[in-house]
């Protein structure tokens, strides 16, 4: 075994666009655990998979795969790394016993076996051209290639959206299996987050191209909460424990981290577990409130000139 | 690469079936071509022409060949059939899950040049085959002569598809038209470049200099190894240059 705990570690990594930023972001997936990739569309979890996959250039900073850098063997590291986007990639035309004949004059430890035994088990055809074939079909039929190399990293770019719930789940069964293997890694990009529930055991969340939360998923869980209460109530709370607030006609409803040690100081209010999705949101909305008080704010000044 | 190649062939298929017919048709054109030369209305339509002293022996002989030629043309033509292969993966979005896969970048570049530069060997044997069997069966031109132009046929499909491919790396699979077209312009351009003399001669005096044909002819009897040299030399350099456009543009072609 090689020296490396994580599998995958991104180092002030920074890609500019122009009009999108991935801005110096950071973190790491110890070998063997399931990183929930979490973020709303266009928040950069692509990209950043696209860097990973040495597919794009990046302006700055490190990225090293099991221990290695991806500037130095990039295509050795992809040999060890199975794929998932959430558009298939291959060609209608192409039936799946065609990508096996791709695919093994790819990969060098690309297992046939295995790979007709997943087209079994997901009940796929193998002679029928793959543009006839359904989005769960599609997405099982990437699986199915992204498994039969004996990749010890699989990424996976939102397998689980637009798929009907059956599906879903399905797709959630294959990867527990899959991670049951210690050696095996999982990076799950989804703006769902009930199944980053289900699976992950880290979490880390993008926002705009910058790293907004990251850490271990139940330590996360257990340490935000939903504080409920009135309108004029908000004021009292101490603004550390304050994420962000949704206020309404009904009352208020915050978003707290440190619940426990918030629950002490305020033991007559209600404070509720937060789910990863209300996380999220919360999250997302203190960087809007934050993002637009910055405009006011350079505005101001700019006037005060 | 061994792997996209494969994925290239699948890409293709359609292609090569047409690609089979229209060698086939080619060849019996050919050969009704050089009967009708010997015996048919070809013959009686030539003869009548040096009778009434529209042409010579001589002049026959070229048209003859130049009709010839352009029948070689065709089954090379299809080189620019590589063109379907850009935009197929466009439309699969295979590029995103190219770029997961474990080929790299010089390796992917590559299997496009030989992709494309399939057609070109098929043609060039096809075209071979076929010499040999002509060169038999008439006088206007011998099997030296037909390999000639084999090679300058060759040559120039080698040239556009170095530059089809090249264009396509710079411009993007977005604007496939417009790829297609500017080797032909960037030929256009070259060949008028090289002869702005004689052209200007043209301009100046309104008289075509009818030597002109025979010189390209005599070109490509004598020199077209010449010009396959060059070709080599265009592709290798679109090859480097492709590599390091498509580095550049990693995750946009």
């Amino acid at each position: 075994m090689s020296g490396y705990q994580n599998a995958v570690e991104i180092k002030n990594v920074t890609k500019d666009y122009g009009d999108f930023k991935l801005d110096n972001i950071s973190f790491s997936i110890p070998e063997g655990n399931v990183c929930g990739f979490i973020g709303q569309n266009g928040a950069g979890k692509t990209t950043t998979i696209q860097l990973l996959l040495d597919a794009i250039r990046r302006d700055s900073g490190n990225i090293y795969v099991f221990g290695n850098s991806i500037d130095i063997d990039s295509v050795e590291i992809r040999e060890n790394i199975g794929v998932v986007f959430d558009e298939m990639g291959f060609h209608d035309f192409m039936t799946a016993k065609n990508i096996n004949t791709m695919m093994k004059n790819i990969y060098k430890q690309w297992d046939e076996k295995v790979y007709f035994d997943y087209l079994d088990r997901f009940k796929l055809p193998v002679k029928k051209q793959c543009g006839s074939f359904s989005r769960g079909m599609r997405m099982k039929l990437q699986i199915a290639t992204a498994l039969s190399h004996n990749a010890r990293l699989l990424i996976m770019d939102e397998p689980t959206s637009g798929l009907d719930p059956i599906a879903r789940n399905e797709i959630i069964q294959i990867l527990r299996e899959y991670a049951v293997n210690e050696e095996h890694t999982v990076l799950l990009s989804s703006h769902i987050t009930t199944d980053i529930e289900k699976l992950a055991d880290d979490v880390v969340f993008i926002d705009a191209g910058r790293i907004i939360l990251n850490g271990n998923k139940d330590d996360i869980l257990e340490s935000h909460g939903i504080l409920k209460c009135k309108k004029d109530e908000v004021s009292l709370i101490d603004n550390k424990f304050i994420v962000s607030e949704q206020i309404s006609s009904f009352g208020a409803e915050v978003l707290v981290k440190n619940r426990y040690a918030c629950k002490k100081m305020y033991p007559e209010m209600v404070i509720e577990p937060a789910s990863l999705e209300q996380i999220m949101i919360y999250y997302i909305n203190k960087e809007n409130v934050q993002n637009i008080s910055d405009r006011n704010g350079g505005i101001n000044e700019g006037t005060a000139c | 690469m061994k792997g996209l190649l494969v994925k290239d062939f699948y890409c293709l298929r359609k292609q090569y079936g047409i690609f089979l017919m229209t060698i086939i048709i080619v060849f019996v054109i050919s050969i009704m071509f050089v009967f009708s030369c010997k015996y048919g209305n070809i013959n009686k339509g030539f003869e009548s022409m040096v009778k009434s002293g529209m042409a010579t022996g001589n002049d026959i002989s070229y048209i003859a060949r130049i009709a010839m030629a352009f029948c070689f043309l065709i089954p090379m033509a299809l080189t620019g059939n590589v063109m379907e292969l850009f935009v197929d993966d466009r439309d699969a979005g295979f590029g995103k899950l190219a770029g997961a896969l474990p080929v790299s970048i010089r390796k992917r570049v590559m299997s496009r040049f030989i992709s494309g530069m399939i057609f070109t060997v098929i043609g060039c044997m096809a075209d071979i085959i076929m010499a040999a069997v002509l060169s038999r069966l008439t006088d206007i031109i011998t099997f030296k002569n037909y390999f000639a132009i084999i090679i300058t046929f060759a040559s120039l499909m080698i040239m556009y598809l170095s530059f089809l491919i090249l264009y396509a790396y710079i411009l993007g699979t977005e604007k496939m038209t417009l790829v297609a077209v500017l080797p032909l312009i960037t030929g256009v351009v070259a060949v008028l470049l090289v002869n702005m003399k004689r052209l200007i001669g043209f301009i100046h005096n309104g008289i075509f200099d009818a030597d002109i044909i025979k010189m390209l002819f005599n070109f490509i009897m004598n020199k077209s190894h010449l010009m396959f040299v060059a070709s080599l030399v265009i592709l290798a350099a679109s090859y480097l240059l492709c590599v390091r456009i498509s580095d550049l543009k990693r995750g946009v072609i």
